[in-house]
């Protein structure tokens, strides 16, 4: 087990460093003078090399990247061409709403997702299946976007039971706090529910097929206790595995989803950065969502070890 | 003679009976087909200048005059949203068939070399933990906005699920024991590929086209959406959404009508995926059926 989890830490370590270099990258390998392009098509020359000097781009490039490597791990994210305040600081007071955003829709998520794909497992080919199957690739195929619109016109227009706009911290009220969350996080989580769906019924039928399963019938077990005793843990570790890959769905849906819903979030901060072409803000938001993103599936790899024995005596 | 002639009486009764057990690719085709078609004569179904702007007749709603109501500047929606297929219908088709080939190309690379392998795949591994909106973001924030770097920003994110699979396939196929027999008899490295790996790669591959081509065209309605996509004067759908949000209240039509034209085409291409991978591998849908 300790060799599993070492080598799982091991293999986590490249990817760390491709994600760096490619954000590092993102400013330094991009046709023309990336200086000009963030300065803005009206910026005089002055401004052009305040800019340069600023995010280190008239220095070699391999002492660009060690000093911005050094700073990155000493969690220093740059400054914000706009604002003229440290990147991480700028995160700092953002991540509030983006964390709750993200917990509320894993929690809808998976409350949806899997008990859908077990009712689709359990009759498969019959009319639940087809429509949870049905449901599910709505869910994939109608933008999140277009969702939360449908979701405000519904709940928030036609028939005017939630609020649409904003955050409200938890601290001024847990249900304030939730009824804010409500819409944006459902709109956000179909998407992953209907994953989560989909791969819950394709591993659930799997393990159903087995001999110990029907070796469980045989003893008199009840259906409900084979499928969420036995079977649903067997089949965990898929279920587990798309929970993790769905974070990246989260994290594109979030700057979408805080746009619409005017949430003073992470994804708010990034439409706001593209908008005035703050790279360093960018960079910054991108280095910690795919950092969570590496960090949330090392976790998993590491959680199929109490999943899944085979794993762990491998 | 006589057999070509039963194969001919044969097939057409298959071919129903194929679409008959395959619904989803029959109506997934019939919807994304009616999609391309209204991308293509765009210019004879429109009824006014998509981009003409008409102030005096701004938020109209629907009516036999504005079939699709018209939006803050007095522009037609029906205009705008029949104009807007053509952004969706160009950037899917294109990301699919540029990040399917290099990533085919890419895969092949790394399923025969072991030292490409162990490069190429950490390089996919490291740009697979950036999600792929947040990559082509950044792209577009760095390049002017046009539709050619909104496609070149998502294949980028999209190519390194073509490579895994495309290195999965070979790997597989490698030690297949066909593939065994065929080198054992002489059959030199491109008879290999060409005549044994590249034809049971197709089926797989065309699958995950279909999604990659669904895939950007939501990535590409987020990009326009956000205002780092298409410029604005371009009509696409995303960009009217974006315009139309402003007003959602009042003439909530500017959002839902090129809303749910995204929606209809990217299911009729989710369920032409679905359809297309239980008809090419019968084994995995009578496993999950």
């Amino acid at each position: 087990m300790l060799g599993y989890v070492l080598r799982r830490l091991v293999a986590t370590i490249p990817v760390i460093i491709v994600v760096a270099v490619v954000v590092f990258s993102l400013t330094r390998l991009t046709p023309g003078d990336p200086a000009a392009v963030i300065a803005g098509e009206n910026a005089t020359t002055e401004q052009i090399a305040l800019i340069r000097n600023r995010l280190g781009l008239d220095q070699p490039l391999l002492v660009q990247f060690g000093r911005w490597s050094w700073n990155i791990a000493h969690g220093d994210l740059g400054v914000s061409i706009f604002t003229n305040t440290p990147v991480a600081g700028l995160i700092a007071q953002r991540i509030g709403p983006t964390l709750s955003l993200a917990i509320v829709t894993v929690i809808f998520g998976l409350s949806l997702g899997i008990p859908a794909g077990v009712l689709a497992a359990v009759f498969a080919r019959r009319l639940p299946d087809r429509v949870v199957m049905v449901l599910a690739v709505a869910g994939f195929s109608i933008p999140i976007f277009v969702l939360a619109y449908l979701l405000i016109l519904g709940f928030a227009i036609s028939w005017p039971i939630l609020p649409v706009q904003g955050y409200t911290p938890m601290a001024q009220g847990f249900l304030s706090w939730l009824g804010k969350l409500i819409l944006p996080s459902l709109a956000l989580a179909l998407v992953y529910a209907a994953l989560i769906a989909r791969t819950t019924r394709a591993a659930l039928l799997d393990v159903l097929a087995e001999d110990y399963i029907r070796t469980a019938k045989a003893k008199g077990l009840l259906p409900r206790e084979i499928v969420w005793l036995h079977a649903l843990k067997a089949a965990s570790v898929p279920i587990a595995t798309v929970v993790g890959i769905g974070i990246a769905l989260l994290v594109g849906g979030a700057v979408v989803i805080e746009t619409v819903f005017a949430i003073p979030g992470l994804g708010r901060l990034t439409v706001d950065a593209i908008a005035r072409r703050d790279f360093p803000v960018i960079q910054g938001v991108i280095l910690l969502f795919s950092g969570v993103y590496v960090l949330i599936n090392l976790v998993i790899d590491l959680s199929y070890t109490w999943l899944d024995p085979r794993v762990r005596f491998a | 003679m006589t057999t070509a002639l039963a194969l001919e009486e044969d097939t057409p009764p298959r071919r129903r009976a194929a679409w008959r057990r395959h619904p989803t690719v029959a109506i997934g085709l019939i919807i994304l087909a009616a999609v391309c078609v209204m991308a293509i004569v765009a210019p004879w179904l429109a009824t006014l200048d998509p981009t003409a702007l008409s102030p005096a007749k701004r938020l109209r709603p629907p009516s036999p005059e504005f079939w699709f109501g018209t939006d803050m500047m007095g522009r037609d929606v029906w205009s705008r949203t029949v104009y807007g297929a053509r952004v969706s219908v160009i950037t899917g088709l294109s990301v699919a068939a540029l990040a399917t080939t290099i990533g085919l190309v890419l895969g092949l690379l790394a399923g025969f070399d072991r030292t490409v392998d162990a490069v190429l795949m950490r390089i996919m591994d490291g740009l697979m933990a950036i999600p792929a909106i947040l990559l082509a973001i950044a792209l577009m924030a760095l390049t002017r906005a046009s539709l050619g770097n909104v496609i070149i920003a998502i294949v980028i994110a999209e190519v390194p699920r073509v490579v895994r699979l495309a290195r999965g396939i070979v790997l597989t196929l490698r030690d297949a024991t066909f593939v065994e027999a065929a080198t054992a008899s002489g059959t030199g490295f491109f008879g290999v590929l060409f005549r044994h790996i590249l034809p049971n790669a197709v089926a797989p591959l065309v699958v995950q086209s279909t999604y990659i081509a669904a895939s950007a065209m939501i990535t590409e309605a987020i990009l326009s959406f956000i205002g780092a996509g298409v410029p604005s004067s371009t009509p696409s759908w995303g960009n009217m959404m974006a315009e139309g949000r402003t007003v959602f209240q009042v003439a909530p039509q500017l959002v839902l009508f090129p809303g749910l034209c995204l929606s209809a085409t990217v299911l009729a291409i989710n369920m032409l995926g679905d359809g297309l991978r239980d008809m090419l591998d019968p084994r995995l849908a009578r496993r999950v059926k």
